[in-house]
């Protein structure tokens, strides 16, 4: 278990320095001041205001914060110790590599995690009091996304950080890895085709699989996810004639989350391990 | 058992190679000092040992395991003291040695540890506002950790006041006495004379020399330092000396000289002076100091002429022979420096 300690040092350290407490209070802002933001702006009334509703109002900004919040949280975990030489302490005591990376993206999760929780937890408090409503069920299930979305990216920001030597290229990926999902990545298919049929992008027809391949980008798997089984699953069902390929149900979106969590760091790993120190 | 056996090993970073073709052997029990100026290759062998980096060629074991693949198994047994290491500064004296203890499995109490290394008053002070020889002896505590059978000590006096490195020595001491074998690199070797038993000269990535000291001293033949003074240091005082068989090299401070010979040809340097018609106030010779002696290995062509005379001139201060072995301080040998009147 030596992974453990490792991720409990790493949880120790972000409680001493106030990371902890800072994100903690930023997701306190974000979800309980868009909740009460929604019955503002929202709707016209507050006791119309509904679970669902917020979430439809919140879902987009935390695909976008969350992503952020995850990457900075992780690229400084194993680039900043090597930078720094707190490594060798690290790997003087009996660690692996494969303990070490480990123990840090579980150290930084449980950072997020604990954040985000804290934060939603005042969000369903300002819902209780405001809303006409209240879902127990969509609240928990919308937040867990929201969790898992977030672990996804602290593993990348960690496995970039893995495999990198510096903070300052590590600083690069992040960016890249940011700007390459959010502003790119449905750019990707459409160059391809520009490439391969001189015409870019689909304009008389969307392949099936167009969908599919936007999906594996983590924050359009967390918003798919989100979506389909919370609120709207009609634009899909419309697209595919009532019958919603099984590569497009939010079990598949929440598995390509799930493997967001697990092959950043992964590969991280495998280049850290490489790595003369 | 061996405690430490590295076979050929080799390791380049890219053009550059760091070690070459290096053959060592560390016994279980002993205290070895391995010693070579900033940049021979002391921290790279290390950070081999420790798995950090991997051999380009060669082989090393650690506790009779190989150091690459059983990496976390050597690390279990061993203690290390990195060197150019940073602390977790928000993290306390104590969470820090705790962190060591969980980290190999043992229930030592941290605050006995750092009673030890003597910074229990900082046990709850946060790391960052540690000096560098706090910092140092809290790592050194880290290391102790768990009574390891070896311990990896790399530059252990850095940040340390001399009584710090006083105090590290007899850790050192101590640690060897339970039976645990110490290995440990320094560029200063009045520290790892007083407490090693045998040592190793690492030279451009090369071990050049591997005994104790004496056997190095000998092995060396850099024979004796001859101080002499004169009524009149002149020319030809100095010319005299200089063509006298067996002299290496004459340094001259106001009527003081001071003279690198082979033992048998101290007579034949006074003689050699009072030829010329100077008459001889006072002499006294002094073994090598280990200033030179790791000079003649480290430096120059490796010859003991050359080098005696980059270890003469490279140091300013007078007497600097006498110096050394004053610093050295408890632990010097009697006959480091005997001294015989005329």
């Amino acid at each position: 278990m030596s992974w453990a300690v490792v991720a409990r040092k790493d949880f120790e350290d972000a409680i001493r320095s106030r990371g902890l407490i800072a994100l903690t209070v930023l997701f306190v802002l974000f979800c309980g001041g868009m909740a009460y933001l929604y019955t503002i702006v929202g709707v016209n009334d507050s006791q119309a205001a509904n679970v669902i509703g917020f979430v439809t109002f919140l879902f987009q900004p935390a695909a976008f914060l969350v992503p952020i919040i995850g990457l900075v949280v992780g690229y400084k975990a194993i680039a900043g110790e090597r930078e720094s030489g707190s490594i060798k302490l690290l790997l003087g005591l009996p660690h692996t590599r494969q303990d070490v990376v480990a123990g840090k993206v579980v150290g930084r999760a449980a950072v997020v995690t604990v954040s985000i929780l804290v934060g939603f937890l005042v969000g369903a408090v300002v819902v209780l009091a405001l809303y006409g409503s209240f879902s127990v069920t969509n609240f928990a299930l919308f937040t867990l996304l929201t969790v898992i979305l977030a672990l996804a990216f602290v593993s990348v920001g960690v496995g970039i950080s893995a495999a990198t030597g510096s903070t300052n290229r590590a600083v690069i990926g992040i960016i890249a890895f940011f700007v390459l999902f959010r502003a790119l990545w449905g750019e990707i298919p459409k160059a391809i085709n520009y490439l391969l049929n001189g015409t870019y992008g689909f304009p008389n027809s969307t392949p099936e699989w167009l969908y599919l391949f936007r999906r594996l980008n983590p924050s359009n798997a967390y918003q798919g996810a989100v979506s389909q089984w919370l609120f709207d699953n009609s634009i899909l069902q419309a697209l595919f004639g009532g019958d919603v390929p099984f590569a497009l149900s939010p079990w598949v979106a929440l598995a390509i989350l799930f493997a967001w969590i697990l092959l950043p760091a992964g590969v991280g790993y495998l280049a850290f391990e490489r790595a003369d120190l | 058992m061996t405690a430490i056996e590295l076979a050929d090993v080799t390791k380049r970073f890219g053009d550059v190679v760091a070690l070459r073709d290096l053959d060592l052997v560390v016994e279980e029990g002993e205290v070895f000092g391995f010693l070579g100026p900033n940049g021979a290759g002391k921290s790279t062998t290390i950070n081999l040992l420790l798995d950090f980096a991997r051999p380009t060629d060669g082989r090393a074991e650690v506790l009779d395991m190989d150091a690459q693949r059983h990496s976390q198994a050597v690390r279990r047994r061993t203690g290390v003291l990195p060197e150019g290491f940073e602390t977790y500064g928000r993290l306390t004296g104590r969470q820090h040695v705790a962190f060591a203890a969980d980290s190999k499995g043992t229930d030592d109490d941290p605050d006995e540890i750092l009673e030890r290394v003597g910074i229990a008053d900082a046990a709850d002070r946060k790391v960052g506002g540690y000096s560098k020889g706090m910092t140092q002896r809290l790592a050194l505590g880290m290391a102790l950790t768990g009574e390891p059978d070896l311990l990896i000590l790399d530059e252990p006096s850095t940040g340390l006041d001399p009584n710090g490195a006083r105090e590290m020595r007899e850790l050192v001491r101590e640690e060897r006495d339970r039976g645990a074998t110490v290995f440990f690199s320094s560029h200063i070797l009045e520290q790892v004379e007083a407490v090693c038993d045998r040592i190793g000269i690492l030279r451009d990535g090369e071990l050049v020399a591997e005994d104790t000291v004496r056997g190095l001293r000998e092995a060396a033949g850099t024979g004796q330092t001859l101080q002499v003074t004169v009524d009149r240091a002149d020319e030809d005082v100095l010319a005299s000396v200089r063509d006298v068989p067996g002299v290496s090299g004459v340094e001259r401070e106001g009527d003081r000289l001071t003279v690198a010979c082979e033992p048998d040809a101290k007579t034949r340097v006074l003689e050699g002076i009072e030829s010329v018609g100077a008459t001889v106030r006072d002499f006294s010779t002094e073994e090598t100091s280990l200033d030179e002696l790791f000079a003649a290995y480290t430096t120059g062509d490796g010859t003991t002429r050359n080098a005696r005379a980059d270890a003469e001139g490279s140091d300013s201060s007078a007497g600097n022979a006498g110096d050394v072995d004053e610093t050295a301080g408890d632990d010097t040998d009697a006959d480091d420096a005997e001294e015989v009147r005329a």
